[in-house]
């Protein structure tokens, strides 16, 4: 069996006596044997990656086959929803990420594996955090109040993403995603628009990820070895105050305003200090490089009747940050067996278990970056005395102590699976029936020693919390394939039940006899002991059907109905219906042969479907418990009033229609395809502000509506293709994205995270806030304000910005603009100063091979989007004790007034560092993500090490940024998956920069 | 039920459920961790469960468990903003933004807390099986529970909404628009006169007749109804139930002494946070506050020889007794847990109520009077008498003695507003900056409500 274009030969392919079992796969060189019957009988032939034929058998004893390529990359099988289709007839927006894409490449997560390579989905990592969240939407943000992120089944099973940590370290969670293994993955499939996702029903609004990991071919038993090892170093630094400068400022800005400095040569009174001569770059303590390394082992292989994957992982990932580190050993088991010709069973199911250890992030004054920027570099790291330099005149924390004290670990143990019988009752029905689940286990251990500011009161802190979750599912279905001459028909009938319990119990101990032992058994005082539970349950029904008319004309339609605990008495059920066609004009007889097209399809689809992402009792009204409700008092339990329920709370509705065109040119070398979508969320879930003084923060209610109506690009090119030099191919996507929320309660907007509004007309993640106008440079210019204030209020006492003579601007402090203008600078003359949503993103992939070596790297773009650089807001705010950047050099000061930073000022009596537009800079970045070098030794010298395959290769990530972004990393959310508080840095953990070295081994 | 049960019941019934319309039972669970609303007011114990719920309001850290009687000390001269609180910072400088989230934490907390005194209010008396003296006295806690919210929501903010119903239904009945203080008052007035009628004399931590009526005295004094203040604080003299501690620094070491009328209970599981804001990093507490520092003069408030100055600011001597950690000097200790946060809040207690009888005096011209339970106050701290005949004096005096005495408990702001004297003493030009704004939400989400002039 060898390549029709090569001669090589093409080990596993599978050879079939057709219409018996009897068939082998070939060998590692291509050849096979094979008892046939003496006369007649056709070989069917079947190769991944070739186009499948049939040969007769003849007479003699040895026959030669040679495959061609299949290079039609719409011929393909895609999976969906409940089944699998070609490619050539799906008629909804579906995007396809094949492991060839990312094979060979040393990618970490199941992020990094969808960042970048499909239209209409943007991936971003919210921090750099080993282990840590990522936010992925699919055509935008479709919620505000539920879950934007979209539902995600592997091998069928729908599995639980999102953080069960109940330990508040700051904003950056764990991230159950974590838990699944990249490698395992074969291919993963995007149902994007409502027509594809449809089949999901109540959880498909965000879009659906489908994951099918990879399986055992039958034939010789390949078993692989991937491994690589890198290291991780920061792609940026902060350039900070010296400690003397840091010092100085600190005195001048008490000094603006009128008290005493801070810092003294002697003589210091209780509210002093002796000026220090430490200086100590506190992100050159913290910032580390550190290792990542991943090994896979596998095999799989199998005859006719079985066929098998075993294959397990170890990653082991140090953070930049020191403390910070993930790990995960994970196995995955597959099997695939033949009963008989009609009866098939199986199992997929893996098991992992990481372990994060953690560290307190973003805001949080004991957090480690956070106070690495914050806490001055006036003071040592440690002092003589050997305890720890810290200011005593601010709660920061010494970062190496924040670092390196206490002990914070999350064990997760998961298990993700299914089993799985097939019968075929006829030749053209099939009935299918699976149990399915998706358990996982948290145990997390914080121990905070009295050496820590955050336990010295209380002489240690520790917790010791359990959760698990545990996710049951079943599923039926019967399949109908049945060809009537040109009409093919396939319909899907099917039904599923799925319940999740999740329980929990957290406990907090204080009052520590010793720092030796970190176990709760060790402290007095018991503060917290708790157990809680949960539930929730889901019950489908669900169709489809598929015809199509010669390839040409194709229908499909689905209808799900789906029941779930989650909404009002009044409201259980909801109904999800979709439908979509396609017409492949390249196949009528009118469309010219041998054409520079040779593909063209034309879509379109209409879909609803719905999303069910809140709480699970948030339909009721409800009295909670214990002290976290506040409900007990003076050593007595009682019951509080939490949740006001409506009973018709019901599903997030969203209604999409999708317009789409394929075209592939010269024999599909190139592929193009294009997307037009608007989807209208209507009667949003959303926690409705309601007024405080009904004793309620809000009500999640089915109101409101937001849109986002898009265009999705993506062209595939075979640019350079030889049969035996040079390969090169290029993916390139490229979406705009424009969302809008078109209605809220009373169209009221709704404050959210730092400077982050909803409000109708506007997309989810606009900024609000002041404008800043200039600087004052002398006071008649601050005067002249008040006397137009005065003027124009007819208040005497009025003032254009302050409310008393103790806060009035001063030569050097900002001025803010005037919107409304009234003369007077008030909250109404806060605005929409800019917005989170980029104007376009997408990626472009390159695949270059060259005799043994080949190249790939991956660039990442997004352009126009805001970020709000909260972190700055503290580092150039010069207003209290905290670290500097060097940029405050450039500060206002009646000598330096060419400038557009302020004054410095103790306490800040202007508001210079209210949330206004001078935070607010350009997000847009385009970044080399991922770039790989990998050289295949020549099989030969292979062979002489008793190897099939050998390859080695080097490997980056974010080797190049270009971005005009000033904090340590453009893509960063400290409000990690929200959907209304976008691009918001603060204190953020930051991506690495990581290079890899690895080999692939194949035996 | 084992798995390998749950298992088969979960098969099943995705089997059987192809057929079967049965699925309510699968599709209601019922939440463990919350009771469904129908399930509350049923019984006795439902009823006294959500009064207790009512209590545990009081004790957050957005109302009596910290921003309510510090922020009367921060936004006034006692308490100096130290710390990293942006939000804090505005409320130092009385430059308040209306969205600033303590206020609306505060605003929220309080409402809250009403909602859930309503609850009982209103509920408990339809529950047929609660006894007649039982009902009594919930009803009666939870209506003195509302009178001090509501009189802590005038206090900051002027009008305020009046609502008197629990909230059911989400609905426009919940835009009630702003009732004139002096109606506001009027119904705290009604609130306490119904509870004191009813409740027991004694009942730590909770309220009682004698918390009634000392609210009440404290109510007629802000409402200058002198002569009602005056006779109001007698009674509670005359009770013989309360008396000044001879040390001044055993109010705050001892819980629920005798000079304790109404005291909020904190313990290690529902923790106060004064002592976490208000210490240094090196005695355990997170450095927001401090009573030495830009915009306090506390320290130098004190006569000389005042026993109170050390007892309320360390010296440099003083030791945490939990951990032995030493307070650096300058700082407050009337608060000293910062680690589990059981320090106890003083509401209400016996020396305010002889300063409220001496200023209610001294106001109706009964110098003598007033001096008598001024002199009371001032001997504790080991200070010598006060005389005058100047009736100014007197009340400057009474005033200085309310600063010093009852520092850090949330009665600064509140006095020099309600004596005219913060404008002046705090350089607030704009006097409509004596009130807090009304929250930002509150007003984009409430059409019938109106911001206080000045924001």
């Amino acid at each position: 069996m060898t390549d029709r274009a090569t001669g090589e030969g093409i080990p596993g392919a599978t050879v079939l006596v057709k219409g018996t079992n009897n068939g082998v796969s070939t060998n590692s060189d291509g050849t096979f044997t094979l008892t046939a019957p003496t006369t007649g009988g056709t070989l069917a032939i079947s190769s991944v990656g070739y186009l499948s034929i049939e040969q007769a058998i003849g007479s003699s004893d040895q026959i030669s086959i040679g495959l061609a390529a299949d290079n039609k990359t719409l011929s393909e099988i895609v999976v969906v929803g409940y089944g699998q289709q070609s490619k050539t007839l799906v008629t909804g927006a579906v995007a396809s990420v094949d492991a060839k894409q990312f094979e060979g490449q040393p990618v970490a997560g199941l992020d990094q594996v969808l960042q970048g390579r499909a239209s209409g989905v943007q991936v971003t990592a919210n921090s750099g955090t080993p282990g840590g969240g990522v936010a992925v939407r699919i055509r935008g943000n479709n919620s505000i109040s539920a879950s934007s992120e979209p539902l995600y089944v592997v091998d069928g099973v729908p599995i639980n993403t999102g953080s069960y940590s109940n330990i508040a370290v700051g904003n950056q969670q764990l991230n159950d995603l974590a838990d699944i293994n990249p490698n395992d993955i074969a291919s993963m499939e995007i149902l994007k628009d409502a027509s594809a996702a449809a089949i999901y029903g109540s959880r498909a609004a965000n879009g659906v990820v489908l994951i099918t990991t990879k399986r055992g071919q039958a034939g010789r038993t390949k078993i692989t070895l991937d491994a690589y090892q890198g290291v991780q170093q920061t792609i940026k630094r902060l350039d900070v105050l010296n400690g003397q400068e840091s010092q100085d400022l600190i005195n001048e800005a008490r000094t603006n305003v009128g008290a005493a400095p801070r810092y003294v040569t002697a003589n210091p009174t209780s509210t002093q200090q002796l000026f220090s001569t430490a200086s100590t770059n506190w992100q050159d303590e913290i910032f580390r490089t550190a290792r990542v390394g991943s090994y896979t082992l596998s095999a799989s292989g199998g005859d006719t009747k079985t066929r098998f994957l075993v294959s397990g992982t170890y990653f082991d990932q140090q953070g930049i940050i020191l403390g910070s580190g993930f790990k995960r050993g994970s196995g995955r088991v597959n099997l695939d067996h033949k009963l008989t010709d009609k009866i098939r069973f199986g199992l997929n199911a893996t098991g992992s278990r990481s372990l994060s250890t953690r560290i307190n992030n973003d805001n949080n004054i004991y957090g480690v970056l956070s106070t690495a920027v914050l806490l001055g570099s006036q003071f040592p790291v440690r002092n003589p005395d050997g305890t720890y330099g810290r200011d005593p005149f601010s709660s920061v924390e010494n970062p190496v102590a924040a670092a390196t004290e206490p002990t914070f670990t999350a064990r997760n143990n998961r298990v993700v699976g299914n089993v799985y019988g097939e019968i075929d009752i006829l030749k053209t029905l099939r009935f299918r029936s699976s149990l399915g689940a998706d358990y996982l286990n948290l145990k997390e251990d914080r121990f905070v020693p009295s050496t820590l500011l955050q336990g010295v009161g209380s002489n240690g802190l520790g917790n010791a919390n359990s959760r698990y979750d545990i996710s049951w599912l079943t599923e039926n279905t019967l399949s109908y394939n049945k060809a009537f001459g040109d009409h093919n028909l396939s319909v899907l009938l099917g039904q599923s039940a799925q319940k999740s319990v999740q329980e929990g119990i957290q406990t907090t101990v204080t009052g520590f006899a010793t720092n030796k032992i970190t176990r709760l058994s060790a402290g007095a005082v018991k503060s917290e002991a708790s157990s809680d539970a949960t539930q929730w349950t889901l019950l489908s029904y669900f169709g489809r059907l598929n015809y199509d008319y010669k390839s040409r004309y194709l229908l499909t339609a689905t209808m799900r109905t789906d029941g779930s605990s989650r909404f009002g008495v009044d409201n259980k059920w909801g109904y999800f219906p979709a439908v979509s066609g396609g017409w492949r004009v390249s196949q009528e007889s009118f469309f010219p042969q041998d054409f520079v097209i040779s593909e063209l399809k034309l879509r379109a689809g209409y879909g609803q479907t719905g999303n069910f992402e809140i709480g699970n009792f948030a339909s009721r009204t409800l009295f909670g418990v214990g002290a976290a409700n506040l409900a007990n008092y003076n050593g007595v339990a009682g019951l509080a009033p939490t949740q006001l329920g409506v009973r018709d709370l019901s599903w997030e509705k969203v209604e999409e229609t999708n317009a789409g065109i394929d075209l592939g040119f010269f024999q599909d070398r190139i592929g193009f395809s294009a997307n037009v979508f608007k989807r209208n969320n209507n009667d949003l879930l959303l926690n409705r502000p309601l007024p405080l003084t009904s004793g309620y923060a809000s009500v999640t209610q089915n109101i409101g509506n937001l849109e986002n109506k898009g265009l999705e690009f993506e062209v595939t090119s075979q640019n350079v293709k030889s049969d035996n030099g040079l390969n090169w191919t290029t993916n390139f996507n490229i979406s705009f994205i424009r969302n809008k929320v078109t209605k809220l309660y009373n169209n009221a907007p709704i404050l959210q995270g730092f400077a982050s509004r909803v409000a109708v007309g506007e997309p989810l993640g606009s900024f609000f806030g002041y404008r800043v106008d200039r600087i004052y440079q002398s006071q008649e210019e601050i005067n002249a304000d008040i006397a137009n204030a005065r003027a124009r209020t007819g208040n005497a006492n009025a003032f254009y910005q302050g409310t008393s003579t103790t806060n009035q601007p001063r030569p050097g402090d900002i001025r803010f603009v005037d919107v409304n203008g009234d003369g007077v600078i008030t909250s109404d003359d806060q605005t929409t100063i800019g917005s989170a949503q980029p104007k376009f993103f997408g990626g472009i992939n390159n695949q270059l091979s060259w005799g043994g070596f080949d190249l790939a790297f991956f660039f990442q773009f997004t352009y126009g989007n805001k970020i709000y650089n909260n972190t700055r807001s503290f580092a150039e705010g010069m207003s209290g004790q905290f670290g500097q950047l060097a940029s405050v050099r450039d500060r206002w000061t009646p000598t330096n007034t060419d400038t557009d930073i302020p004054r410095a000022a103790a306490g800040d009596p202007n508001q210079n560092n209210r949330v206004s537009d001078r935070w607010l800079e350009d997000g847009s970045y385009l970044r080399l993500k991922t770039l790989t070098l990998g050289y295949n030794i020549p099989s030969t010298w292979a062979k002489s090490a008793h190897l099939q395959s050998a390859r080695i290769y080097v490997g980056g990530q974010n080797l190049l940024t270009f971005t005009k972004y000033s904090g340590l990393d453009p893509e960063i959310n400290t409000f990690s998956g929200s959907n209304t508080s976008l691009g918001t840095d603060f204190l953020t953990f930051p991506q690495a920069r990581v290079y890899q070295v690895g080999i692939n081994l194949g035996l | 039920m084992n798995i390998r049960l749950r298992v088969a019941t979960m098969a099943m019934l995705g089997l059987l459920s192809l057929g079967a319309s049965s699925c309510s039972d699968f599709l209601n669970p019922d939440p463990s961790n919350s009771l469904d609303t129908s399930q509350v007011f049923t019984d006795l114990e439902g009823a006294n469960a959500v009064l207790v719920g009512a209590y545990g309001n009081l004790t957050s850290s957005n109302y009596y468990g910290l921003r309510y009687p510090f922020f009367a000390e921060m936004a006034a001269d006692n308490l100096a903003w130290t710390g990293t609180l942006p939000s804090f910072g505005e409320i130092k400088q009385r430059n308040i933004q209306t969205s600033n989230v303590e206020v609306t934490s505060m605003w929220q907390q309080i409402y809250s807390t009403i909602n859930r005194a309503n609850n009982v209010i209103t509920l408990a008396p339809t529950v047929a099986s609660i006894p007649e003296t039982n009902r009594v006295q919930l009803v009666a806690e939870a209506r003195f529970i509302r009178a001090v919210a509501y009189f802590d929501l005038v206090r900051y903010w002027g009008d305020v909404p009046l609502v008197l119903t629990p909230t059911s239904t989400p609905d426009n009945s919940l835009n009630v628009s702003r009732s004139p203080v002096s109606a506001v008052y009027d119904q705290v007035r009604e609130d306490l006169d119904a509870a004191e009628a009813v409740l027991p004399v004694a009942n730590t931590g909770r309220a009682t007749k004698w918390a009634a009526t000392a609210m009440k005295a404290r109510l007629a004094l802000y409402r200058q109804q002198w002569q009602t203040a005056a006779t109001l604080a007698d009674q509670v003299i005359a009770s013989g139930r309360f008396s000044l501690l001879p040390n001044y620094r055993a109010v705050f070491e001892t819980e629920n002494s005798a000079e304790s009328i109404w005291e909020i209970q904190f313990d290690a599981q529902v923790s106060s946070q004064f002592a976490f804001y208000a210490l240094p990093t090196s005695a355990g507490g997170r450095n927001e506050l401090s009573p030495t520092g830009t915009g306090s003069t506390l320290p130098n408030a004190y006569e000389n020889g005042d026993q109170r100055k050390n007892a309320t600011i360390s010296d440099g001597t003083y030791k945490i007794p939990a951990t032995g950690r030493t307070v650096p000097a300058g700082q407050q200790i009337k608060y000293f847990d910062p680690g589990t946060g059981t320090d106890n809040y003083r509401a209400i207690r016996f020396a305010e109520i002889l300063l409220i009888g001496a200023e209610a005096k001294a106001q109706q011209q009964d110098l003598p009077g007033a001096l008598t339970l001024l002199n009371r106050v001032r001997n504790r701290a080991g200070l010598a008498n006060f005389a005058s005949t100047s009736q100014s004096a007197v009340l400057d005096a009474i005033q200085q003695e309310r600063r010093v005495e009852l520092a850090l408990e949330g009665h600064r702001w509140f006095d020099l507003i309600r004596t005219g004297k913060a404008a002046q003493v705090l350089n607030v030009p704009d006097a409509r900056r004596l009130l807090f704004p009304i929250p930002f939400r509150e007003t984009v989400n409430n059409p019938n409500i109106i911001q206080n002039p000045g924001y």
